[in-house]
């Protein structure tokens, strides 16, 4: 990293961004796919039915959680095998 | 002669020919299919005996699998609705530990199938978070319950001799980077699951050597012949290998300390494993608690496990074989007990020692009693050894065990699974035992009946529900688009 100029590194970073980006809306139309499919099913009203809507809130934020703690235990794994330069377990 | 008159032979054979019976009735259908015109009868003597005797143990196989499995279905139900309940993304899982070993004369391998068979259906439904301290050897658990508590004063700041740095431990720097990132375990009491007496005793003797000993390893212990030791390792008393002090006085001067200096030096060139005790048995009323013990040592769940060897015990090992199922309910019932996690002190019965002698009687309640070297004889062991509800749990499964367990052996080391259990007041007073409360008792048994339902709340899959659209809905003629079409109108 340090071995790069300025230009190099603002590449780098613009470069990051966007792969960060994409990765945020490639989950993001994962689960808004992965919730529709799963809750709605009436499709003779455009807004939710109240069951639905109750689905989808519930589901979203069953999925954002289980990836929060999913990321959170690869963080804990991350830092555990920097700080000890632990063999991945 | 072929003359009728003669009485010999040929007439009065005659009405007891019988001609060939005629083939029985069969259907001319199957026959011109070529079926085989069978004939039902019983089978014979021989096969009957064969059959009636593999049917029954066939049926009897059967029927207590299937009960096994209702049994341990009713304890899953009963505890599945802990499953459910949702948990905040910063805390983990309630975590138990679990402590396991080979039972006396065998591989660990029958009692991992023990918990897995048994036990984990119980923890799996309540989706438990579980750790387990294995041990393969006599001491393994004892050495591992003592090495956690010492983790653990070592983390709360006591004093230790032994350098820190060099040896880095996995789980602890996880646990470090768990409290920066602000992640605490649930907020429920976690506990202790023991399997079999083994483990029971040595689980006892864990947690004292981890609360009373000393932090760091004893230097008599490490050096090879100091004097006291000669009379702590005599091979033949039952008492443990011992520190110095108590143990001189203790000890009958029997054995000649010319053949008790052999084991140490042994072990001087290779360190046993597990290491010995950092402190005996004897030393427990003298020895200073740690200043972090806890009021309350985690609850813990003793279950039983009965393993027995040897051919003859074949009978015995049949019929246990056969009642998988009352086993698989007890064991169900203490582990739900556990997972609901309600707990009470362990009892503390002193009829018995007041049935001997009395001035060692005051013994187990003195936390620190002066005349330690008279009391802590072997005599003050036995009598201590019904004080406690701890010390005769699952006495019972020690007639199981096989004699190879009892056998001398030749290393020192301390043999936890023959000693009696000693228990200190310290420790004992801390002690909680799960204890299924008698209203989930009730509701277990009407979940068993099948007239109660479990707490768990059904899941509703909303993929399996049909998918309502026009098509669906025409036949009642209400789509959106003929609103809309009149609304264009």
């Amino acid at each position: 990293m340090d071995s790069l100029n300025p230009a190099e590194q603002r590449e780098l970073s613009s470069r990051m961004e966007k792969k960060q980006m994409k990765e945020f809306m490639t989950m993001y139309s994962k689960l808004v796919q992965r919730c529709f499919d799963d809750c709605v099913n009436d499709f003779t009203t455009k807004s939710l039915i109240s069951r639905e809507e109750g689905c989808v809130m519930r589901c979203v934020d069953k999925y954002l959680k289980g990836s929060e703690r999913l990321g959170s235990r690869f963080q804990e794994q991350n830092a555990a095998m920097q700080a000890g330069q632990l063999p991945g377990r | 002669m072929s003359t009728p008159a003669s009485p010999g032979n040929g007439v009065p054979e005659a009405p007891q020919y019988q001609p060939p019976k005629a083939p029985p009735k069969q259907n001319p259908a199957f026959r011109m299919l070529g079926m085989p015109n069978f004939r039902f009868k019983l089978p014979s003597r021989n096969w009957l005996i064969f059959l009636s005797v593999t049917g029954s143990f066939a049926a009897a196989i059967t029927y207590d699998r299937r009960q096994k499995k209702a049994a341990q279905k009713k304890w899953c139900d009963l505890v599945s609705h802990i499953a459910q309940h949702p948990l905040p993304v910063n805390q983990m899982p309630r975590k138990l530990t679990i402590f396991l070993s080979a039972p006396p004369g065998d591989g660990i391998r029958p009692s991992r199938e023990y918990f897995k068979e048994y036990i984990k259906p119980v923890l799996v439904a309540a989706a438990m978070d579980y750790d387990v301290i294995e041990g393969r050897k006599e001491g393994d658990v004892r050495y591992g319950t003592a090495e956690q508590i010492r983790r653990l004063r070592r983390k709360k700041g006591e004093q230790t001799e032994k350098p820190d740095l060099g040896e880095i431990d996995p789980e602890q720097l996880v646990e470090n980077i768990r409290e920066q990132l602000k992640i605490r375990p649930e907020p429920v009491i976690r506990g202790d699951l023991i399997i079999g007496r083994h483990t029971w005793k040595e689980y006892l003797r864990g947690l004292h050597e981890g609360w009373l000993g000393p932090l760091d390893e004893p230097q008599s212990r490490r050096e090879p012949t100091p004097p006291s030791e000669d009379a702590s390792h005599s091979t033949s008393t039952d008492l443990p290998p011992n520190d110095a002090s108590t143990s001189t006085t203790t000890d009958p001067p029997l054995e000649s300390p010319a053949e008790n200096k052999i084991p140490p030096k042994e072990a001087e060139t290779k360190p046993p494993s597990p290491p010995y005790a950092y402190i005996s048995t004897s030393a427990y009323s003298t020895s200073p608690a740690s200043p972090n013990l806890p009021i309350h040592l985690e609850p813990s769940a003793p279950i039983p496990h009965r393993h027995i060897l040897g051919f003859f015990n074949t009978p015995i090992r049949i019929y246990r074989f056969l009642t998988q199922r009352h086993l698989a309910d007890s064991v169900g019932r203490d582990t739900a007990a556990l997972v609901l996690g309600l707990h009470r002190p362990y009892h503390q019965d002193s009829s018995f020692a007041s049935s001997s002698t009395g001035e060692i009687d005051a013994l187990p309640v003195t936390t620190s009693s002066p005349e330690t070297d008279g009391t802590t004889s072997p005599a003050a062991t036995v009598q201590t050894a019904q004080t406690w509800e701890q010390q005769s749990l699952l006495q019972e499964e020690e007639a199981d065990w096989h004699k190879s367990a009892k056998k001398p052996r030749k290393d020192d080391l301390e043999r936890v699974w023959l000693d009696d259990v000693v228990i200190d007041p310290r420790i004992g007073q801390r002690m909680r035992r799960f204890e299924l409360p008698p209203e989930e008792e009730e509701r277990a048994k009407r979940i068993g009946q099948g007239s109660e339902r479990s707490r768990a709340v059904e899941v509703m899959d909303l993929r399996s529900e049909p998918v309502i659209t026009d098509e669906s809905q025409a036949s009642s003629g209400k789509t959106w688009w003929a609103f809309w079409e009149k609304g264009k109108d």
